[in-house]
């Protein structure tokens, strides 16, 4: 995130988690799949579902869903993982649906702080408003290198807040 | 002080690799001339590689690179010209260039600074170049010497005459006042005693007076070369004085030597053949020289990657055999369906041509590591004042450069101690009745799966019996063990840790790894050693190297219903056990297996703590025992399935280490499955039993370190 298109345009990847819509910048996403048979890892934190095969690279999947807490919804057609690089890793993320790019202007974004007070909001660069909703953009390097060491309960505030 | 390069990062890396390769090249080539004296193929090839060096190093700004490389290119242009002669003191002197270089190649990954001091080097060289040092049959001002057509058919002539044609090189004392005066009373002795053919300088430069302190005639005559070396000797005030029979054949190099110094500069793609350049005759230089333009330098990622991209594919080609079979069983055999059968059998073909051939190109010659050791055997052969012929054999066996990269630090340790403590004094192997000079070879060769690299020296070899008694001492055995103990596990032994067979630890063998880290080196990349001994004779060892670490054997077996590989490598035997065989040893379960006490490790349940509880509704166990060094342990698993190769993956810096596993693989079916690290299963059972043998304090079995 953080990359300023022209006139301050940021162009977001923007899908669903539960009930809420996040946003990504799309520079970070490598790709988007349908979901795959995972291999699940041993003794890896809760959140990481395993492993999967992305085209001959093994890659780690973490469940964003349970990450943030969401009640972890049946897979349906729309369940995707989205594929991510961040700082040099490959990793995917389980989301129920991808549903749309979003062109969104730096006017629209406010800073987290001013709307939520919860700690949750480090992992979060901004709130754009889109119309009449609200899209969560993600500061993915914080949240998924974070999350390697500790675990974020704080996260579920989340839900309630936006 | 931080370097600043005129050059991309991406450039830098390119010389860098470069310059690694040339030094090498260097390194190996000077130690060759010092075996094997003057040889002008190999001069003019270390005299290539410098140029090349030269030439890079000044490309990239890096000027103190250049400065150096460019000394010793001159001094090698001398040495080609034959007007200096290869020393002891010169190779050293050369040898310490190489070891500046590599310090200043290290430079360009630093962009630090380093304290090699390059003018007081090219000063050295400088110095050997003028003849003043040591006052070596070095002579003074470069001289040219190559004869002409016609003189070369009066040297045939006399020589046909019964006359024989000499060289003789004479220097003058560097204090004497009219040099000149000296030359030209030689070449007057030298005319009375045959014919003058050519002289550098000629013989009117030196009547003129307008000379050097050296100069270089080449005369036939019918005297014995004793009789012209008294008369020129004779005259006083010379330094240095050489006569030797002058070969036509050395003529004829000379004169294609000067050819290609001409080609020097086009020639620098026969450099870049590296080693493989050695050795060879001007003609095969030659083609190998055309066939030089059709290489390309492949960065290893990109091979890798290939590799991935390969294996992916094998994965698809499997998925269009499935889709096929599913096809036929659904009865839908028609004229498409057969024709994708076909199709799914020719992209099979070529999809197993394919990866044989990345396979092949991430293959390099051992040789990459072999190169290091002529070096490293000369320079400890100096220190402990031993003699020693080194032989490497074989070091065109190609292996892939993963395997390459961790093999190189076990074989200098048992270079070491075959030097420090296999082979003997000069003066204690003639009074066991042995030429002074010991010998090591070092070899490899191919055999079946493997590569074999067997390290020999005929020095005093061990003693079994000694072994024993020291393990004894020492505590790792007990005489009775140590009794029923064969030679061949005596010699294992010093596979231990804090087994050293040396009676004094010197500065050699103390500053590397132990015996036990070289084992375990060797090992961790599923290879295997082996020790031959006989004492008074030498000893061998026996390394074996799997070809490639990417693609290994494994034992597929199931856990909680999933699928996971165990490297074929380390596993030693299969069992079906009864649960009643299990007994508890200090809290563990433990089997006793042809009277030894192996620890068994349930791994569902180190995997999935849920599944603790049911162990008593056990069938037949099936064991997997692994081992690594001394230790064993029995894995215990739900089922096995097959064998097969596998390509081992890392699962990646962000899940970062999981405690059992060692990476992933992707099964036929494009499925992935983990694969157990079982090292790391037996330092973990290890440790647990050292503690609870703590604890308890029961008579101690034998716990090895594994560090």
């Amino acid at each position: 995130m953080g990359v300023k298109r022209s006139s301050e345009q940021y162009q977001l990847v923007v899908f669903e988690v539960g009930s809420e819509s996040f946003g990504i910048d799309i520079s970070l996403v490598q790709e988007i799949i349908r979901l795959q048979p995972i291999t699940e890892v041993p003794r890896a934190p809760m959140y990481v579902k395993g492993v999967i095969n992305l085209r001959g690279k093994v890659i780690p999947v973490v469940d964003l869903r349970e990450r943030f807490g969401f009640a972890v919804n049946e897979e349906t057609k729309a369940t995707r993982i989205v594929v991510a690089n961040v700082l040099g890793n490959t990793v995917g993320m389980i989301v129920d649906a991808v549903s749309e790019v979003l062109r969104l202007s730096s006017d629209a974004i406010e800073p987290p702080s001013t709307i939520i007070e919860s700690v949750g909001s480090q992992y979060l660069k901004g709130i754009g408003k889109v119309e009449d909703r609200l899209v969560m953009l993600l500061d993915l390097s914080k949240l998924l290198v974070e999350m390697g060491a500790t675990p974020i309960n704080e996260m579920e505030d989340l839900s309630q807040v936006a | 002080m931080d370097l600043v390069f005129d050059a991309s990062p991406e450039d830098l890396k390119v010389f860098i690799q470069e310059a690694e390769e040339l030094i090498q090249q260097l390194d190996g080539n000077i130690l060759r001339l010092e075996k094997e004296g003057h040889d002008p193929e190999l001069v003019q090839e270390i005299f290539r590689a410098a140029h090349t060096l030269k030439g890079s190093s000044g490309m990239l700004g890096h000027e103190r690179m250049a400065e150096l490389t460019h000394a010793v290119e001159t001094l090698f242009d001398k040495l080609r010209k034959n007007e200096m002669v290869i020393t002891t003191e010169l190779v050293d002197l050369l040898l310490n260039c190489v070891d500046a270089l590599k310090a200043l190649k290290d430079e360009c990954v630093t962009l630090k600074a380093s304290d090699v001091e390059v003018g007081v080097l090219c000063q050295k060289i400088q110095a050997f170049s003028n003849g003043t040092s040591q006052g070596h049959e070095v002579k003074e001002n470069p001289l040219a010497l190559s004869l002409d057509q016609d003189e070369m058919h009066t040297i045939n002539r006399a020589e046909i005459a019964g006359q024989q044609a000499f060289l003789v090189s004479v220097s003058v004392a560097s204090d004497c006042p009219m040099p000149s005066v000296r030359l030209y009373q030689v070449v007057e002795e030298l005319q009375s005693l045959g014919k003058i053919i050519k002289s550098n300088p000629d013989i009117k430069t030196i009547e003129s007076g307008d000379c050097g302190f050296s100069a270089e005639v080449v005369f036939v005559s019918s005297e014995d070369q004793t009789r012209i070396e008294s008369v020129i000797k004779a005259i006083s005030e010379l330094s240095a004085c050489t006569i030797r029979p002058y070969q036509m054949g050395t003529m004829q190099e000379k004169d294609s030597d000067a050819e290609t110094s001409d080609e020097a500069v086009v020639d620098e793609r026969v450099a870049d053949l590296g080693p493989a350049a050695r050795g060879k005759s001007p003609q095969e230089i030659k083609q190998m020289k055309s066939s030089a333009v059709k290489t390309v330098r492949v960065d290893v990622e990109r091979l890798d990657h290939l590799m991935n991209l390969v294996g992916e594919l094998v994965i698809g080609k499997t998925r269009l055999l499935q889709i096929g079979a599913e096809l036929a069983d659904n009865g839908r055999y028609d004229e498409i369906s057969g024709t994708l059968n076909e199709v799914t059998a020719q992209i099979g073909q070529i999809t197993n041509e394919l990866q044989e051939e990345v396979m092949r190109a991430r293959m390099l010659p051992i040789e990459q590591v072999f190169n290091k050791f002529p070096r490293l055997v000369r320079d400890l052969a100096r220190n402990t004042g031993k003699e020693i012929n080194f032989v490497i054999k074989g070091q065109e066996t190609e292996i892939d450069r993963s395997v390459l990269e961790e093999i190189s630090d076990p074989l200098i340790h048992i270079l070491r101690n075959a030097i420090d403590h296999g082979i003997e004094l000069p003066n204690e192997r003639k009074k066991a009745g042995k030429p002074a000079q010991g010998n090591i070879y070092l070899c490899a060769r191919n055999e079946e799966n493997y590569i074999v690299v067997e390290v020999i020296d005929d020095g005093r070899g061990m003693d079994p019996q000694k072994l024993r008694q020291k393990a004894i001492r020492r505590g790792f055995i007990t005489p009775e063990a140590a009794e029923k103990m064969s030679d061949r596990d005596a010699f294992e032994l010093i596979f231990l840790s804090g087994f050293s067979t040396a009676e004094c630890v010197s500065e050699i063998s103390g500053r590397g790894v132990g015996m036990d880290v070289v084992r375990n080196n060797i090992k961790k990349i599923n290879g295997s050693v082996e020790i031959e001994s006989e004492p008074g004779k030498g000893t061998k060892f026996i390394i074996k190297l799997p070809l490639t670490l990417v693609i290994v054997d494994a034992l597929i077996v199931v856990l909680n219903g999933k699928l996971y590989a165990i490297p074929l490598g380390v596993v030693k035997e299969v069992l079906r056990l009864n649960p009643g065989d299990i007994k508890m040893v200090d809290k563990l379960e433990t089997v006793v297996l042809r009277g030894n006490i192996l620890p068994l490790l349930r791994l569902s349940e180190l995997f999935d703590q849920a599944q603790v509880a049911d162990r008593s509704q056990d069938d037949d166990l099936h064991v997997v025992v692994v081992g690594y060094g001394e230790n064993r342990v029995g894995l215990i698993v739900n089922r096995l399935v097959s064998k097969m190769e596998i390509m081992i993956k890392s699962l990646g810096d962000y899940l970062g280490d999981v405690e059992g596993i060692s990476g992933a693989t992707i099964l036929g079916d494009g499925k992935v499955a983990l694969v157990i690290d079982p090292v790391s299963l037996i330092v973990k059972v290890d440790t647990q039993r050292a503690l609870s043998n703590q604890a308890s304090k029961p008579e101690r079995i034998r716990t090895l370190k594994t560090a």
